[in-house]
């Protein structure tokens, strides 16, 4: 029966690593590694996220082997007497410290994508600037119980104007341009989600974080909320609609025109 | 390792004869029964927790489909299916009961006061009183979370995080009414019996440790309630602040985390000029150090009973402790990586990644002096032991995919979906809870007198530690995926079709794992009257809880012991047995010079 545990325990890192590389490799396991992506944003994101899961697989495959290698050679029926062992001042100091230098260099590796992402102009005024220097966003996103509203500044180039166009659930951008998106929240807090972009922004209600993101495909994609908000959170999903730039311009115009402004 | 037999049991001091049945059993300031006490109450609530649990996977395995049997006995109006404010409300109650109900009373309430007076050789808690006040303060808790059920709306929806504006304004969700009032105040309660608990156990394990037991003998377990009830200490005044603020936000009009001019469902608040985020930072800066308070007993004890099976000493036991030390400290600076795209600064999702990342440091030192704990050994496969080892295989898991997502950048992908989860769960299901059975089944002969039946024990282990996996591993590619957590509908938006069978694996792998269960209910009951009788100190174990009888008589120990030796002195080539207590017995136990594992009359 001894064996049989050590085999049992030995089964965890194995078929963990299958599953994993049956995941990565489409083999067995289909669409299972991240979804696909539709603008350059996701390259670093992926990249880390396969980075880690490497070093991460060996530390898993290679602890759970030891223990599972351990539990096989020292088991009851194999040994006569355990030895008795308190310390080791040099063992401490390997496992203390490999895994905190590489603890370090992940963290320290990573830095420059999250300062893309997440920190840069696009987000803050620059320094000795007043709010009034950041640029005008693309579109402002409106969240509300259970839905998105979409807001453009209309021809003006200003919001708040009566030229603005507003659209509902259906956000539609020009793609191979930058957007640098505003958002807000009417009632509770709601997050801006684009999984094919690895995008994810909470939107707390009284504050109006930035994103910034560029779409290199035409095409339909979703946006999803992804903080609860309520009852109605699974239905609260958008459309976004990547166009060129001049079907965009079309797309525009032809609303403004509708309504004869 | 068989056990040996004893005929004195249930032997009971004169005191505790002379009291009632009320004082004896109910009302009692004994610090075994109140354990007792914490233990089945906890234990029934897992059952509650665990039915929530399994209505989630059923909406997520065939949504909107009517419940067999129990369907149109719940849901008359909606045609026996779960609606969508029923399903806020399930996982909201399964996180709040499995983390407040369960895991925290099993490890503080029930294992925290059984063993701490026994394994440090003291009579009773510091404040017997005190421990009696603590146990019930969970009852005015139970009451009003029941009646949260119970309240308009089919209870608290907001999630066991509770954020504001959501779980602050009266008209923002169905659950957000009265049923959101009771599950504060519920707790407000269980944070008033944390403190007084955890204040008893600081005290008692610095002021009446037995003579001879200096800090560095303490078994590991009772350093990991040590440092556990410092943590509660520090952390929980901050929840329960928090959530006297929410309180005052419903009801006497304060604003603290509700901002100005929201339209919320058509109502607008007016003159509030709070922040949500306010709640967002003092809610995680009690409930990251609750992770750690949810794990670090039992990394103690999986430490002890790791040794004892292995018949080998701990492994590195300055370093367990610093390492436990470390993650406590570490564990109040981490907290922001719950709110790395809250829309808090960005360059604090930095300072907050950093530090995450270097917790994960103590953790990995813990997880190799186990291994190396188990090197070498002669490994014992009771049910105890593989439910330990069971801990360390899947607290690896949890540990790592921790790291994963404690990169801010891969956090932006991840937060809010399936990975989450299964991150948490192979913690807190493959960890704790797994642990908290490791620990039943080694200190359940001590409670009860009498041995868990070891055959049923292996097939509950078994088919638990398969069905685990077979829940909570394919939740990680959900989460590769970005499957969203808390939505009663995934599916809505067509993005994960796809995912809906695995989704039934899921669920049909989570109903066995349930189904499991009943093995270790039925072993309980019928072992605590018909199991065979345990006697001392059936595992050969070195700790002092282990030199009384089975159960321990009223006030535990004829004389205070006086400790010679540290807690892990197993397989010492200068004692002839591979266990060494921690005390040297008195004269007549002592036979051959092998220590008699039964148990001596003195009267």
């Amino acid at each position: 029966m001894d064996r049989f545990w050590s085999l049992l325990f030995l089964a965890v890192p194995v078929l963990g690593l299958l599953i994993v590389l049956g995941a990565v490799f489409n083999v067995g396991l289909h669409d299972a590694w991240l979804p696909e992506s539709i603008g350059p944003r996701t390259k670093g994101i992926d990249y880390l996220f396969n980075l880690f899961h490497i070093i991460v697989a060996v530390v898993f495959v290679g602890t759970g082997l030891l223990l599972a290698f351990s539990l096989f050679r020292f088991r009851a029926t194999n040994r006569k007497v355990a030895s008795y062992v308190h310390k080791s001042i040099w063992l401490e100091l390997l496992w203390t410290i490999i895994p905190a230098g590489t603890l370090v260099f992940l963290a320290m590796h990573q830095l420059p994508y999250w300062q893309a992402n997440k920190e840069d102009h696009r987000a803050f005024e620059p320094a000795g600037a007043g709010s009034s220097d950041l640029e005008t966003p693309t579109v402002r996103v409106v969240a509300y119980q259970f839905g998105w509203r979409f807001i453009y500044p209309g021809l003006d180039g200003t919001f708040d104007t009566r030229d603005d166009v507003i659209s509902e659930n259906l956000l539609v951008l020009p793609s191979h341009q930058e957007i640098v998106a505003e958002l807000r929240s009417m009632d509770v807090i709601h997050s801006f989600a684009i999984n094919k972009l690895r995008l994810k922004q909470d939107i707390v209600p009284g504050l109006s974080p930035r994103i910034w993101f560029m779409i290199t495909q035409n095409g339909d994609w979703e946006i999803n909320c992804m903080e609860l908000c309520g009852w109605g959170h699974f239905r609260m999903s958008a459309r976004l609609r990547t166009v060129s730039p001049n079907d965009f311009e079309d797309w525009l115009m032809d609303i403004v025109q509708k309504r004869g402004y | 390792m068989k056990p040996a037999e004893s005929q004195f049991e249930n032997q009971e001091s004169s005191a505790d004869q002379r009291a009632g049945f009320l004082r004896r059993y109910v009302f009692s300031i004994d610090h075994k029964v109140i354990g007792l006490q914490f233990l089945f109450s906890a234990l029934i609530w897992l059952l509650v927790g665990g039915a929530l649990a399994m209505a989630i996977r059923w909406q997520m395995a065939w949504p909107w489909t009517r419940i067999p049997i129990i369907g149109s006995w719940l849901f008359q109006s909606e045609g026996g299916q779960i609606s969508p404010e029923f399903y806020t409300m399930l996982f909201t109650m399964h996180g709040t009961v499995m983390i407040f109900f369960v895991i925290i009373p099993l490890l503080l309430g029930a294992f925290g006061n059984y063993l701490i007076p026994l394994m440090i050789g003291a009579r009773d808690m510091a404040f017997p009183k005190l421990n009696m006040l603590s146990y019930w303060f969970m009852w005015p808790a139970f009451i009003s979370l029941l009646m949260a059920f119970f309240a308009p709306g089919y209870g608290p929806g907001a999630g066991w995080t509770a954020y504001p504006p959501l779980a602050t304004v009266w008209e923002a969700s169905p659950g957000s009414g009265w049923a959101q009032t009771l599950w504060l105040v519920s707790l407000l309660f269980v944070g008033i019996s944390s403190i007084l608990g955890s204040i008893n156990y600081i005290a008692t394990i610095l002021f009446l440790r037995a003579p001879g037991l200096d800090m560095f003998r303490l078994p590991m377990t009772i350093w990991g309630l040590l440092i556990t009830a410092i943590l509660q200490a520090l952390a929980l005044p901050v929840l329960t602040v928090a959530l006297m603020m929410q309180l005052m936000d419903r009801h006497l009009g304060t604003g603290f985390f509700t901002p100005d001019n929201l339209i919320i469902n058509n109502f607008e608040t007016v003159g509030t000029v709070g922040q949500p985020l306010l709640w967002q930072h003092l809610f995680w800066f009690y409930s990251h150090p609750a992770v750690y308070i949810m794990i670090l007993p039992i990394m103690g004890m999986v430490s002890d009973i790791l040794c004892c099976f292995a018949r080998k000493p701990l492994f590195g036991y300055r370093p367990m402790v610093y390492s436990m030390c470390a993650i406590a400290g570490m564990g109040f600076v981490v907290w922001g990586h719950h709110m790395f795209v809250s829309g808090m600064h960005p360059f604090m999702g930095t300072v907050f990644m950093i530090s995450t990342m270097m917790i994960a440091l103590p953790s990995s030192v813990k997880v190799f002096n186990w291994l190396a704990t188990l090197w070498g050994g002669r490994i014992h496969f009771t049910t105890s032991m593989l439910f330990s080892i069971s801990f360390v295989s899947m607290f690896i898991i949890g540990g790592l995919s921790g790291i994963v997502m404690a990169a801010n950048s891969i956090d932006e992908f991840v937060h809010d979906t399936y990975y989450i989860v299964a991150h948490f769960h192979y913690v807190l299901f493959g960890g704790t809870i797994m642990g908290v059975f490791a620990a039943l089944y080694f200190w359940f002969p001590k409670m009860f007198g009498r041995m868990l039946n070891e055959t049923a024990g292996k097939w509950h282990f078994l088919l638990t530690f398969i069905f685990l996996n077979g829940t909570f591993f394919p939740m990680h590619i959900l989460g590769w995926r970005g499957f969203p957590r808390r939505m009663a509908d995934p599916y809505f938006s067509g993005q994960f079709l796809d995912l809906l069978p695995l989704n039934r694996m899921i669920t049909w792998c989570a109903f066995a794992m349930a189904a499991a269960q009943l093995i270790f209910i039925v072993n309980f009951f019928y072992s605590m009257f018909w199991g065979p009788r345990a006697g001392k100190n059936p595992w050969h174990a070195n700790t002092l809880e282990w030199t009384v009888s089975s159960p321990p008589p009223h006030d535990n120990f004829e004389q205070i012991p006086t400790i010679t030796r540290g807690p892990y002195e197993y397989s010492n080539p200068e004692h002839g047995e591979d266990f060494w207590l921690q005390v040297d017995e008195p004269e007549g136990t002592v036979e051959n010079g092998k220590m008699s594992t039964e148990d001596v009359p003195e009267r």
